[in-house]
């Protein structure tokens, strides 16, 4: 009966995996893709996932390769010891950065959708604080709070979107290929950061009871969230048509503000308690993995007392933008694109490197 | 300030001195040899007793027929079974003609226990037994004559069921230790008694099945209850007080119950129990959040029954933890979102009332509270009183009075009602405190306060264990099991014992059995 060592099953890790992404499509990266994607931007998410699916792949390989399954090792394997670790750092800085810009975006949300009179300042001290208690507690219990809420959420989830594409209109659809092949491809290419999450989760590699477990719990995750995020984003233009939902931050706010259910007539609120239970274990994990990194980047052994700390920083800097729904919703645009770069590369990277080591390894002893 | 300290504790060293003279004397003199003379351990037992105090201590002296020894017996005569001794002791001593025999052959009680010190021989008088001593002999007899006086078999009170059996635990061990027994007639179900205080001598017997329960489980609780340094344990409901993990938490970590077809049931689940004299009730460890959610009669109603009412119960468990704070946060924050006709009528009602929502909810919510607690003390005849005064003064003359609006005493009303419908006193007291977090966070935040409280009590109770299983296993984290949680499967379904328990033999029967019947 000794305690159980903290690690986490395939339920908890898909939990954790869609509890990350599949609630971007909540917040404004819908409408980042609306701007060029137009009425196609639903194809945006297919193609980005078709161009995600080789660093993830490649990630997927190194790590369940890799005798300790574990990205920071295979990361040290691969660039050396102050390589690697200046390479930790650029990703310690991504996760920070993407950290600070999406509770920008979720305290804006709370803050001009829901609750208006309070001052940004209290909703982010409370959400991030909460999260922080959250993260301090492990890993292992940030899976179970995500498995335990996750039926409920996709069934909230899933009934908001049966109540849209009930009331959209199909003919918005078309021309199917809106602004042409080729934006589509460009878009899709750049934008391609849209599942960066799934880089970031893989540092979670090492807490899986089995790494047969890591690979089909990530893939499954991959498929569910390029699903939900299609569905969702063609849900929005079904029910706003693409030149009026382009003028929204928060799609899916507007969306749940718009539909009913029979003598309900504003259910926002109704989807609000679980979206924010979503948004609790997306930063939770957020602040987890990056404490991780930051642990692990100077030796901390027990990372989680930095967590007050990067807690701190994120509210003092994520305070700073003045009308955050112009100036983060334009901070994200480049967060995107820039990080979509280091997902692409970082990866790639990192195999070549192996496979140049593993190359000059083996000619070592046969010469 | 000082002085009166150095004052008190000096006298209170001044005690324990005093206290750990008289004490050592008596520990010298429990721990010596019973002598050979008669007169020499009359006296002894006299003043261990205090005889001239006790009056229910009975010595009683005589002449063995035969062998023309004189003895004595010595009992209490509240604890004993008079008829026993007299039948079974004192008539054949006295009507014995033969020189030569021994005691043993003389008696015809059940059981004869020789006790060489004088400490086994209070123990064994302490337990309801008579004590034979004999001039001449270096040893006494301890007798077996128990009779302690208390209730019969019961029904539960507290766990009803409508199908199941009907039979409760009492205070009587030997009762306690048969109705368990008379469910499991397996050679491998062990009661083992472990002494769990120092002055009192109680005993908390640990039982489980041989061939199933962990090890490590029993070895931890046998340590951990053989560490208690108490001078006394009355009762299972106490020691539950030593031995939980967390005593100040709302959440309780053992299951408490008075049903014995219960304990059988976690038993053959590979867990653990504890039963005690003098306690109505057992101890069952560990237990998770499941075993406070589901009830006793959940194995015996039918597959869907069992279900719906599960459904229900969690359900009521919801409405119990947040409608009140629904309410608030609904009337302070977002009244948007009531549909209009509804919000009118809320509206009209609450027009004169002049609290805000959260002083009306706290009201209404501690005169239901104290409704309850008064329930619960009052004497039968005037239980009556409570209804009345409950339903007409704090329901109807409330709303009149407009110190409350009537959709508060419905809210009420339903939320005492959910919470009843949790069977588990523990989780009931967990709910029902944690309810008054829950209308303040929503009174601070609304729904996104209820979101707040909502996660760091999911955190919490994800978080901690009971005796190192977790709170939410089988569910999170996963273990084989027969995924008893939420809702219940059919019978012939459930395959597995518990794995979080680590029992020895995880299957319940033979895969290639379940097969079979399946065909």
């Amino acid at each position: 009966m000794n305690k159980v060592k903290p690690s986490l099953g395939i339920r908890e890790y898909i939990a954790i995996a869609l509890a990350l992404s599949s609630t971007k499509l909540t917040d404004d990266v819908p409408s980042l893709l609306f701007k060029q994607g137009e009425n196609s931007s639903w194809m945006i998410i297919i193609g980005t996932a078709i161009f995600a699916s080789i660093p993830i792949y490649l990630l997927v390989k190194m790590i369940s390769e890799h005798e300790e399954n574990c990205l920071f090792e295979v990361i040290h394997d691969a660039c050396g010891k102050v390589f690697g670790n200046i390479l930790l750092f650029i990703c310690w800085s991504f996760l920070t950065m993407q950290i600070i810009i999406i509770s920008a975006t979720y305290v804006d949300i709370i803050g001009t959708m829901y609750f208006i009179k309070t001052p940004h300042l209290f909703i982010y001290a409370t959400l991030l604080g909460v999260c922080g208690y959250a993260a301090m507690k492990g890993i292992q219990h940030i899976g179970s709070v995500s498995w335990l809420c996750f039926i409920p959420i996709t069934i909230a989830f899933l009934l908001a979107l049966l109540l849209t594409i009930t009331k959209g209109s199909f003919t918005f659809l078309f021309p199917i290929l809106g602004p042409g092949v080729k934006e589509i491809m460009t878009q899709s290419m750049i934008k391609v950061a849209i599942y960066i999450d799934f880089f970031f989760i893989c540092f979670l590699a090492t807490y899986m009871r089995h790494v047969k477990e890591f690979k089909k719990g990530t893939w499954i995750a991959f498929i569910v969230v390029v699903f939900e995020l299609t569905i969702a984003v063609l849900s929005y233009i079904l029910l706003f048509d693409y030149k009026t939902v382009q003028l929204f931050n928060y799609p899916h706010h507007e969306a749940i503000r718009f539909i009913s259910a029979g003598f309900l007539t504003n259910l926002e609120l109704f989807f609000f308690p679980f979206w924010a239970i979503a948004t609790f274990v997306r930063f939770s994990v957020y602040i987890y993995i990056q404490s991780l990194i930051f642990g692990r980047l100077f030796r901390i052994e027990n990372s989680r007392f930095i967590i007050p700390a990067i807690i701190a920083i994120v509210i003092s800097i994520g305070l700073i933008p003045e009308a955050p729904s112009l100036t983060v919703f334009k901070i994200h645009t480049y967060a995107l694109h820039g990080s979509s770069i280091g997902f692409i590369l970082i990866p790639l990277l990192l195999w070549i490197l192996l496979h140049i080591r593993k190359r000059v390894n083996s000619n070592v002893p046969s010469s | 300030m000082m002085k009166s300290f150095l004052k008190k504790l000096f006298s209170q060293s001044q005690d324990t001195i005093d206290e750990q003279t008289t004490e050592d004397e008596s520990i010298a003199a429990k721990e010596q040899a019973i002598s050979g003379r008669l007169q020499t351990n009359v006296e002894r037992v006299e003043t261990l007793y205090h005889v001239n105090k006790n009056i229910d201590l009975i010595i009683r002296h005589f002449t063995i027929g035969g062998t023309k020894k004189n003895a004595a017996l010595i009992f209490y005569s509240s604890t004993t079974d008079q008829t026993v001794i007299e039948m079974q002791i004192l008539r054949p001593l006295l009507s014995n003609r033969d020189k030569q025999t021994s005691i043993k052959n003389i008696l015809t009680a059940q059981s004869i226990i020789p006790c060489h010190k004088m400490s086994d021989l209070l123990r064994e008088i302490g337990n309801g037994n008579t004590a034979l001593l004999i001039d001449g002999e270096v040893k006494a007899y301890a007798i077996n004559t128990t009779k302690f006086q208390g209730r019969s078999v019961e029904k539960p009170e507290n766990e009803v069921v409508l199908r199941g059996p009907n039979e409760a635990f009492n205070e009587n061990i030997e009762a306690s230790m048969s109705l368990i027994r008379k469910k499991i007639k397996n050679e491998n179900l062990i009661f083992e008694a472990v002494p769990v205080s120092k002055r009192s001598h109680n005993v908390a017997y640990i039982t489980y099945l041989h061939d199933l329960t962990n090890e490590d489980l029993i070895a931890r609780i046998k340590k951990q209850l053989s560490e208690l340094d108490v001078d006394a344990v009355p009762n299972t409901s106490v020691l539950e007080h030593y031995i939980e993990e967390r005593p100040k938490s709302l959440f309780p970590s053992i299951l408490y119950t008075e049903r014995p077809d219960r304990v059988t049931d976690f038993i053959e689940n590979g867990h653990l129990v504890l039963i005690m004299d003098n306690s109505p009730a057992a101890l069952i460890l560990p237990a998770t959040f499941w075993s406070f959610y589901h009830s006793s009669e959940d194995n015996y109603n039918r597959f869907l029954n069992t279900n719906f009412t599960r459904i229900l119960r969690l359900i009521a468990l919801f409405i119990s933890l947040f409608i009140a704070s629904f309410y608030v946060a609904v009337t302070t924050f977002h009244s948007e979102m009531i549909p209009f006709e509804l919000l009118m009528a809320i509206v009209a009602t609450r027009e004169k009332v002049p609290f805000p929502p959260l002083i009306e909810v706290f009201l209404m919510q501690i005169a239901f509270e104290l409704i309850r607690e008064a329930g619960l003390r009052v004497p039968m005849p005037i239980g009556s009183t409570i209804g009345i005064v409950g339903a007409l003064i704090l329901g109807q003359a409330a709303v009149e009075a407009n110190i409350v609006s009537p959709i508060v005493v419905i809210i009420v009303a339903l939320d005492g009602l959910s919470s009843f419908a949790l069977s588990d006193m523990s989780l009931n007291f967990a709910i029902r405190m944690l309810r008054f977090i829950a209308i303040l966070s929503a009174a601070l935040f609304g729904f996104l306060g209820i979101v707040f409280f909502f996660i760091i009590l999911l955190f919490y109770l994800v978080s901690i264990t009971s005796f190192g299983v977790p709170y939410f296993a089988p569910k999170t984290p996963h273990y084989p099991s027969s995924q008893n949680t939420y809702l219940r499967d059919l019978f012939k379904h459930e395959i597995f014992r518990p794995g979080y328990v680590k029992p020895k033999d995880i299957t319940k029967k033979p895969r290639d059995v379940h097969e079979q019947s399946k065909t």
